[in-house]
């Protein structure tokens, strides 16, 4: 019979209630950080789809996605942050009250004016001054400096067209003009060098990039600083860049 | 003062949770204030929170129960089968390891025996020992129940890689204890 079952003993007793009550035990009790990483894990999707009912409810007030899809992430971060299980029953239904009224607060208090550009240039602006200072070297001219800086940025892009976007919106992606063999090829040598990251800078790749979750969320999803968080991902790309050596 | 309640106590409090559906816990914490050794009560306490899908109380109430009493035989089983279904097969099995002392016809055993054979994907052995679990056990029909659940559930994979999640949700009934309560199985 074990040939013939896809799934594995332990999967088949396992009960998504309980892993998810082990997780806040483990995070309540013992400041698990990896517990509250799952956690968020385990609610990124909800955060998302809450991102996208608010954008398309607030089409007419030109807020951006990305913009009300971080918002959501804040939401949820202090909804995992403040939750009681002991208190507060389910964490669905709270955690959707929270996203959605940071969402709904986060609008509220930015101002008309430049509010579209300020998210993606913020994101531009974090992810040039982490590449900058990660691969900064001693010796090198600035031709080289910019080489290198470029690759840096070339990788983010790639990475954003992976599938660690594990978006419920993939339907609504359009074949672009970077979806030739050649591409996807990189894309997937791109995915299995991430995997083989340490574990940290693969979580930070995957969150920023996958689910456009800023550095200051993943430091405090991490229990580490935005500086360190900034630092690692340098050095992840860094790292990638040697070993796709040929990009 | 007494550190166990009484069997008349128990009775009653059973009743009255019974009668409430067992979504209360209050007539348990009031009698655990006055008994808070007892075993039974934590153990009461962790299954009716359980049913009510309370699980971070529910467990912690079972381990409360097993740390005040190591020979509480159901207690220690049902703590380990929250960590199995919680996906921590280390724990579980760190929990049950006192219960490879039970005799070999104690349905608790054979349960134990078969539950370790699917963490190491032993089908067929995982069958046929939680079947003669079920054989051997009178006492708590409930139990029985969320094993056979389990036999099926295996079997349906066995037959169908595409059915998967027929009784994810049934199996979790192995916490509504309630029905089951089997009194005292402590030493204290």
């Amino acid at each position: 019979m074990k040939g013939s079952i896809k799934k594995n003993g332990l999967a088949i007793l396992r009960i998504q209630k309980w892993v998810e009550a082990i997780l806040w035990r483990k995070f309540i009790n013992e400041g698990d950080v990896g517990a509250k990483q799952a956690l968020f894990s385990i609610y990124q999707s909800l955060a998302r789809k809450i991102a996208k009912e608010q954008y398309f409810k607030r089409l007419r007030q030109n807020v951006e996605r990305i913009e009300i899809e971080q918002l959501a992430y804040e939401g949820l971060l202090e909804a995992i942050g403040k939750f009681d299980p002991r208190r507060s029953g389910h964490f669905k239904g709270y955690a959707r009250r929270r996203i959605a009224g940071n969402i709904a607060d986060g609008i509220a208090a930015i101002s008309e004016v430049n509010r579209q550009i300020r998210t993606r240039h913020k994101i531009e602006q974090e992810r040039l001054r982490s590449i900058s200072l990660a691969q900064k070297g001693q010796d090198e001219t600035a031709l080289e400096q910019l080489a290198k800086l470029a690759t840096g940025l070339a990788f983010g892009l790639m990475l954003e067209g992976t599938c660690f976007y594990g978006d419920d919106t993939e339907d609504e992606r359009q074949p672009n003009a970077y979806d030739s063999l050649v591409w996807k090829e990189a894309i997937q040598r791109l995915e299995t060098e991430v995997e083989k990251l340490p574990e940290k800078q693969a979580v930070i790749l995957k969150q920023y990039y996958g689910h456009g979750v800023k550095f200051s969320q993943i430091a405090e999803l991490m229990g580490l600083s935005k500086g360190r968080i900034s630092q690692l991902h340098g050095e992840a790309l860094q790292s990638l860049r040697k070993r796709l050596g040929r990009f | 003062m007494n550190e166990l309640c009484s069997e008349e106590e128990i009775t009653q409090l059973l009743q009255a949770v019974q009668s409430d559906n067992g979504n209360d816990v209050a007539a348990i914490d009031t009698l655990l204030e006055e008994y808070p050794q007892d075993p039974r009560l934590h153990f009461l306490r962790g299954s009716v929170l359980a049913s009510g899908n309370r699980l971070v109380e529910a467990y912690e109430s079972m381990q409360q129960a097993v740390e005040i009493a190591p020979d509480f035989v159901i207690a220690r089983f049902q703590l380990g089968f929250f960590e199995l279904s919680s996906g921590n097969a280390q724990s579980a099995m760190g929990n049950w390891k006192p219960l490879e002392d039970l005799p070999e016809d104690h349905y608790i055993r054979r349960f134990v025996r078969g539950l370790v054979h699917m963490i190491h994907d032993e089908f067929d052995s995982a069958i046929t020992e939680l079947r003669q679990g079920i054989a051997l056990n009178q006492e708590n029909p409930p139990l029985n129940h969320d094993m056979q659940l389990i036999i099926d559930k295996t079997a349906d994979l066995a037959s169908s890689a595409e059915q998967g999640s027929k009784s994810e949700q049934a199996i979790s009934s192995t916490s509504a204890l309630l029905n089951q309560f089997p009194g005292p199985k402590t030493k204290h």
